[in-house]
């Protein structure tokens, strides 16, 4: 079967820093939805790669001028990312809609990787 | 999912929990009790900082000295910090500084083991109240949260965290020193962690309208945690082990004491068939261990007891004037009224239902046991055996009366029923 030709999509994890109010049964709980939802996403070819980020983050505008990054706790703050190969929009939107990142007001910013050979 | 780490599957059910427990013990022998919230904190902030990470990367190779690790870290920097803040505070310690600076070594089962059994008698400790106790345990030797204590002990998450927060505070008060008791005081201590690893299975046991895993999960903690006090060389008693054959005897037979829609089954109800048999094996490895360098303790006896209803093929196999002698053993030790209710449901199986009732009436401090359902609902069954009706029937509405928890009001509702069919 020929599939369809997909691009890269990445999903910026924004929000949803857990707090420390879980228990560590909760978390794990958590953790193990996270890895299932991965494991399927890799058993279908999909899943690319992940990565999280720090909290600790500066804001470089110009020579000298560096402030400090979007506190954690913040609903902005980028958690991490994944990089999956999808063949549209609104496939990638299912996808993210199948995650279990949205505890805690966590969400998912959907964004295509451009191409290189066209202009989008 | 990831080329760095092993697969999510690898990780043991109830790691975050136990493992988080091991850290904290670890890091209260090296910083001393009255930093006990602080290890609390970072440790729970390590298992977070996991989560984060561990989502996206896979589980590390070691993920226990990878936790250890973050956790040595955080407490560093957070002592720095107070010292910092707080200049007429003692420093740390070079001791602790140069440990919490040094690599997590992998945690060997005995350094566990060690930490996890003084931490024990820190949280166990007599002057600390038993509902704080086991509030305490179920939190730092357990990693249960606020919230999942609230619903083994059906109380409010507030009302936990001020527990904790006061038994904290008294621990730091009488500066409790992390160690097993010396030879002199260790048994009167030992006493008191195996009772309340008692009250804390009974907890988990008993018919509550709590979440059934949760109250799982409070029988296999207690299980656990007594599996360490009987591994342990300085607490390996007779006794300890007898306890532990009496919580493995009614563990194994924990999913069978209710129905699908969670009616209680008497005992001659429950399918047989699906009690746990490798942990009655254990239970009686327990057992026989336990009967060996003398001393016969109460739990010698409650164990041999349930050992005698384990073993037996079907109900009607029961060896019950073995399980009678016991009772007899025991109130002698006891005294208590309510063996001897217990004792009047044995008499009644050897010598009819008339002698259990005279047994039961017979009892000296009767008064105690008229407060408690179980007292109705035993003489209820023996005058519904005996054919008096009206008078079994009466019994059982008082036990209804007395009855809080849903399951057991169910039950005496069926044998209200029951009587009133016969009528």
């Amino acid at each position: 079967m020929k599939s369809e030709p997909t691009s890269q999509y990445m999903f910026l994890v924004r929000g949803g820093s857990c707090s420390s109010g879980h228990s560590p049964e909760e978390m794990q709980a958590h953790m193990k939805e996270v890895y299932n939802w991965i494991d399927d996403l890799t058993k279908k070819g999909i899943f690319s790669a992940a990565q999280p980020l720090t909290q600790e983050g500066k804001i470089v505008s110009g020579p000298g001028l560096v402030s400090d990054g979007i506190a954690a706790e913040s609903k902005e703050a980028v958690g991490g990312f994944f990089i999956l190969n999808v063949a549209s929009m609104d496939e990638a939107v299912r996808i993210a809609e199948s995650s279990p990142m949205f505890g805690n007001g966590g969400r998912l910013e959907v964004r295509r990787i451009a191409a290189l050979t066209a202009c989008d | 999912m990831s080329q760095q780490g092993t697969s999510a599957g690898e990780v043991a059910d109830h790691f975050f929990r136990h493992e988080g427990a091991k850290v904290i013990a670890t890091l209260t022998a090296h910083l001393g009790t009255h930093q006990l919230q602080l290890a609390e904190d970072v440790v729970q902030e390590a298992l977070l900082r996991a989560l984060q990470t561990w989502s996206y990367h896979g589980v590390p190779e070691n993920p226990a000295a990878w936790l250890t690790q973050v956790a040595k870290n955080l407490a560093l920097n957070a002592l720095r910090r107070e010292q910092r803040w707080n200049e007429k505070q003692d420093g740390i310690a070079a001791e602790q500084e140069r440990w919490l600076s040094s690599p997590a070594e992998d945690m060997k089962h005995e350094t566990f083991a060690d930490d996890t059994l003084r931490m024990m008698f820190v949280c166990f400790h007599p002057e600390l109240a038993a509902e704080a106790q086991t509030a305490l345990a179920l939190r730092t030797l357990c990693g249960f949260s606020p919230a999942e204590i609230a619903a083994a002990f059906l109380t409010s998450e507030a009302a936990v965290a001020k527990r904790l927060v006061r038994a904290r505070q008294r621990i730091r008060d009488l500066a409790l020193p992390f160690v097993v008791p010396e030879p002199g005081e260790l048994s009167a201590r030992l006493s008191g962690v195996l009772h309340t690893l008692y009250l804390l299975f009974n907890e988990g046991y008993k018919a509550s309208t709590g979440d059934r895993l949760v109250r799982n999960d409070l029988c296999h903690e207690a299980i656990r945690l007594l599996t360490l006090v009987t591994e342990h060389p300085a607490t390996q008693e007779p006794r300890a082990l007898a306890l532990l054959s009496l919580m493995l005897l009614n563990a194994a037979r924990l999913h069978t004491r209710t129905d699908d829609a969670g009616h209680l089954l008497r005992l001659h109800e429950q399918d047989r068939t699906a009690w746990d048999q490798a942990m009655i094996q254990r239970s009686i490895v327990c057992l026989r261990q336990a009967s060996q360098g003398g001393g016969l303790s109460v739990y010698h006896i409650e164990a041999s007891i349930a050992a005698t209803h384990c073993l037996a093929v079907d109900a009607a196999s029961t060896d019950w004037p073995r399980i009678l002698h016991l009772y007899d053993q025991l109130l002698a030790i006891t005294g208590s009224p309510v063996t001897a209710m217990n004792r009047s449901v044995a008499v009644a199986r050897v010598h009819g239902p008339q002698a259990g009732l005279d047994a039961l009436r017979s009892i000296q401090q009767r008064s105690v046991l008229e407060i408690s359902h179980l007292y109705y609902a035993i003489g209820g069954t023996f005058a519904a055996e005996l054919g008096q009706t009206e008078t079994a029937c009466a019994h059982f509405e008082q036990a209804l009366k007395l009855a809080t928890l849903p399951a057991e009001r169910e039950f005496i509702s069926r044998r209200i029923e029951e009587c009133h069919g016969k009528t």
